[in-house]
């Protein structure tokens, strides 16, 4: 280390008498904005999202981890909502960090992690799998650049025509969100709930829960313990970012 | 403050920011080099705790102190990144109208030689080590990079702040 360095950083830290008042006022108040945005943004989607079950894939599957079997469409009526998405905001930050991520599940949709296997740390593109109650499941939250590793610049929309599955609806909720969801049945009686959310600021957030151990393994249950609609609720949370 | 004994109302949230708030904005003014763009993050970042200082499901920050920290670097990083790629403060500090601890010093030519150019990762690993006296771990937590790379980029941002200010 070199010793001048540190201390040219240290004297110029202690000559620093901010206005604390002023810094203090300043934060509440825009605290208190981004808490009532929050609040209305997280209405708008809940009430759009409510009822609406969509068919697609998993698209941050590829891994391998993903169905291959038939899908299951318990209501296939897709709706479009015919709100005018909002101008594209900034990207927030992720207020979490990979290994937070099947924690922050669990404060979302109450459940035991029990197991997660380590796997090469990408902070800024978390892709985590992990066992909420005994059942894996996977949270993925990556930016709009992932695929590319150029930003894309695409509305939620036209990443979802983009990137979904052809012929499936991309449900716009009226906080500019394009989502899909779905159950899928693979071989073996295993099924999976699934929900996939192209947010307005370009992340996409995807989730999915099978209801077995392992994708390989024999089903547990007749059905994964979390419905889509349930995982659609917990990637539009605002608990994965600042 | 002890997670404990913390208050999770308003007044916790005043309290832990008027504790706070100075060291907040000590790391700020380094890592912006200025006086208006540090108020602004550490106001950025006392925002974001405010949010979630008490959130649905009953999740709460376990260490306020820690997530403030880390939201002030992510936030900087972030907001650097989103504003311009090329951009790399310090290379051209301006004159200050408000009170700038280090104008009219040798401190401020001192900051410029041994911050400037540096990127935004590379001032956020000084400071955070040489002024917050994190460890290395912690550093690589908060900025989602490894050990390694923390240590590397430590090197590597000292050896460049020895050959300016020697030249």
């Amino acid at each position: 280390m070199n010793d001048d360095s540190t201390t040219t950083l240290r004297q110029a830290a202690e000559r620093l008498e901010p206005d604390v008042d002023r810094l203090v006022a300043g934060g509440t108040a825009r605290g208190r904005r981004l808490r009532r945005r929050r609040r209305v943004g997280a209405s708008l989607a809940t009430v759009a999202a409510v009822g609406i079950v969509t068919v697609s894939i998993p698209l941050l599957d590829n891994g391998g981890s993903g169905p291959t079997g038939t899908e299951v469409a318990s209501d296939p009526t897709p709706s479009v909502s015919e709100t005018t998405p909002p101008a594209a905001p900034e990207p927030r930050v992720l207020a979490v960090t990979q290994a937070q991520v099947p924690d922050t599940f669990a404060e979302l949709v109450p459940g035991e992690i029990t197991e997660w296997p380590q796997k090469e740390v990408r902070e800024e593109s978390p892709i985590v799998d992990f066992q909420w109650n005994g059942f894996a499941a996977r949270v993925g939250i990556v930016p709009d650049d992932y695929r590319t590793g150029e930003p894309e610049n695409r509305t939620p929309m036209e990443m979802c025509q983009r990137y979904g599955q052809p012929g499936l609806t991309c449900q716009v909720l009226p906080d500019g969100t394009v989502a899909q969801t779905n159950t899928w049945l693979t071989p073996g009686g295993r099924e999976q709930s699934w929900a996939n959310a192209f947010l307005p600021d370009g992340w996409e957030a995807t989730a999915f829960i099978h209801n077995a151990a392992t994708k390989e393994s024999p089903a547990l249950t007749a059905h994964p313990p979390l419905t889509p609609q349930q995982l659609l609720d917990v990637l539009l949370s605002d608990a994965w970012f600042q | 403050m002890s997670s404990d004994t913390r208050r999770d109302g308003p007044e916790g949230f005043e309290e832990f920011a008027r504790a706070r708030a100075a060291q907040l904005y000590r790391s700020a003014w380094l890592l912006c080099g200025d006086a208006h763009q540090a108020e602004d993050l550490v106001q950025e970042t006392l925002a974001k705790v405010y949010a979630r200082w008490r959130r649905p499901f009953g999740g709460r920050i376990d260490n306020p102190a820690a997530y403030a920290q880390t939201t002030l670097t992510r936030t900087f990083i972030s907001g650097r990144r989103r504003r311009s790629s090329g951009e790399v403060p310090y290379a051209d500090l301006p004159d200050s109208a408000v009170a700038d601890p280090s104008s009219g010093s040798d401190l401020r030519l001192e900051l410029r030689e041994l911050l400037g150019g540096l990127s935004e990762t590379d001032r956020a690993v000084l400071v955070l080590r040489f002024v917050e006296d994190l460890s290395v771990e912690e550093v690589a937590q908060q900025l989602g990079l490894t050990p390694g790379a923390v240590k590397n980029r430590s090197m590597r941002a000292l050896a460049r702040a020895r050959d300016r200010s020697t030249t």
